[in-house]
């Protein structure tokens, strides 16, 4: 590495550097940076202090890694540990391809080393910080299979973009396209009003559609429903924080008749740089089947203009079905470099520790059927 | 007709790859850092290249099978048998 870089740990007086670099991962926003930092960062419930790494040129920080704090639990009896969510790679465009990410990788971990955490693990890996991750001792467990219900609306949108696109300047203007066919605002969550949820969730009675978690009760069902695979934590703490994340914004809803008996969290993304034709399904709880398919119902019929994703990799064959039957299709597999679908990925932290085996909870980490995996756990949700 | 190596180091080249001392075969890539994020992914797409079909890079051990240009060599021999 070029002597004029220096690896620091992040200290307060940076946040604002922080802030400016990740305006090329997060959003354009300083504003929605600043919330994200604070929240994911500085407002954590797990880990107190900010684990980031960065490198510095010029007294500039001109790289960065993040570790964040997320407590899993998993075993009979149940074990709870906090393990590190690594995330936030990002080097400026100019100082890109000068080996920056291998020597701030093997710094943090050299770093981290030296306090009580045992694993990090990353669910959001783009296709170069996969790269570079399986180059620096990360393993990966497996895809997350992402499912997509394809809305046609979204298909017309598109169709009509490209339509437009392919027209000369001049004639898009004056093109009896855009009159006949003129753009229909794309709905977002935020959108969706009293009317239309009384409209659609008529035949439904037991389920309603609301802005905010019911973060007590969604812990005391997921409590209820139990389980041993590896999983968050998804306690009522959890959740208030978790929904605060800015640059998601989410919708609730919930199936009761005398207690909670199911819940479906959708999400979207709040950042200009983000997908806006998606709405995720980052949680879905229930004490049955048949309740599960219920929620899913509503959420197709309350986010009918856009795709909906879910990951499906650790849900029972009778979801995966009643996904199937609602008209979801997995993603299809696509080239390594190019749009890897999201992965887990697992590290010990301890450079002795990569040729061990890699137990959370008793359980082998690299395998997936150790996992309870949904979007929420991670920075995708 | 260009070899297989000489294939390998001109991706290297392309991907400008800081090589301290001369590269040879056992020149160590991955474990030394030398091979950043875009050596990787132009490495990554040649490989796909070269075997002819989609490569699973989680399905195999990266930082070993791709260490030194022999590891490639070899690793891309192997793969190509087996497809």
């Amino acid at each position: 590495m070029n002597s004029t870089y220096e690896l620091v740990r992040y200290e307060l007086g940076l946040k604002g550097q922080v802030i400016d670099l990740q305006s090329h991962l997060w959003s354009p926003s300083v504003a929605l940076n600043t919330a994200y930092f604070e929240w994911k960062y500085e407002r954590n419930p797990y880990v107190a202090e900010s684990l980031i790494y960065l490198v510095m040129h010029d007294g500039r920080a001109v790289g960065m890694r993040g570790f964040h704090g997320m407590q899993w639990e998993g075993g009979i009896p149940n074990q709870k540990s906090i393990v590190l969510y690594a995330d936030d790679l990002v080097i400026a465009p100019e100082h890109r391809n000068r080996g920056l990410i291998p020597k701030i990788m093997a710094a943090a971990f050299e770093d981290l080393a030296k306090r009580r955490y045992r694993y990090a693990f990353n669910l959001s890996a783009g296709p170069i910080t996969l790269l570079s991750s399986l180059a620096t001792g990360w393993r990966s467990v497996g895809s997350m299979q992402p499912m997509r219900q394809r809305s046609w609306r979204v298909v017309l949108r598109s169709g009509r973009n490209r339509l437009i696109t392919r027209l000369p300047m001049l004639s898009r203007k004056n093109s009896g396209i855009l009159r006949l066919w003129p753009e229909k605002k794309r709905a977002s969550l935020a959108d969706i009003d009293a009317e239309l949820v009384r409209h659609k969730l008529r035949d439904v009675p037991s389920i309603r559609f609301e802005d905010v978690p019911r973060c007590a009760a969604m812990a005391e069902l997921v409590e209820r429903i139990g389980g041993s695979r590896i999983r968050h934590v998804r306690n009522a703490e959890y959740f208030q924080w978790r929904f605060q994340n800015p640059l998601g914004q989410y919708r609730f809803l919930f199936w009761e008749k005398s207690r909670l008996e199911g819940y479906l969290v959708l999400q979207e993304y709040t950042s200009a740089y983000a997908n806006k034709e998606v709405v995720n399904i980052v949680d879905w709880e229930a004490t049955s089947v048949a309740v599960q398919a219920e929620l899913l119902q509503a959420a197709m019929s309350l986010a009918a203009d856009r795709n909906l994703i879910i990951w499906s990799v650790s849900l029972c064959q009778q979801l995966t079905a009643v996904l199937d039957k609602a008209g979801f299709k997995l993603e299809p597999q696509t080239q390594c470099g190019t749009q890897e679908p999201p992965v887990l990925l697992a590290r010990p932290i301890r450079t002795e520790e990569l040729d061990s085996d890699w137990l959370f909870a008793g359980q082998p980490l690299l395998d997936m059927k150790s996992w309870d995996v949904r979007m929420l756990y991670s920075m995708h949700g | 007709m260009q070899s297989l190596r000489d294939k390998i180091i001109a991706v290297l080249e392309v991907s400008n790859v800081e090589l301290d001392g001369e590269l040879n075969e056992d020149t160590p890539l991955i474990k030394s850092g030398k091979l950043d994020s875009l050596g990787l992914f132009n490495l990554a797409l040649f490989v796909e290249r070269e075997i002819g079909g989609k490569l699973d890079v989680t399905a195999f051990d990266l930082a070993k099978e791709w260490n030194t240009i022999n590891d490639i060599v070899n690793f891309i021999a192997r793969e190509q048998r087996s497809g």
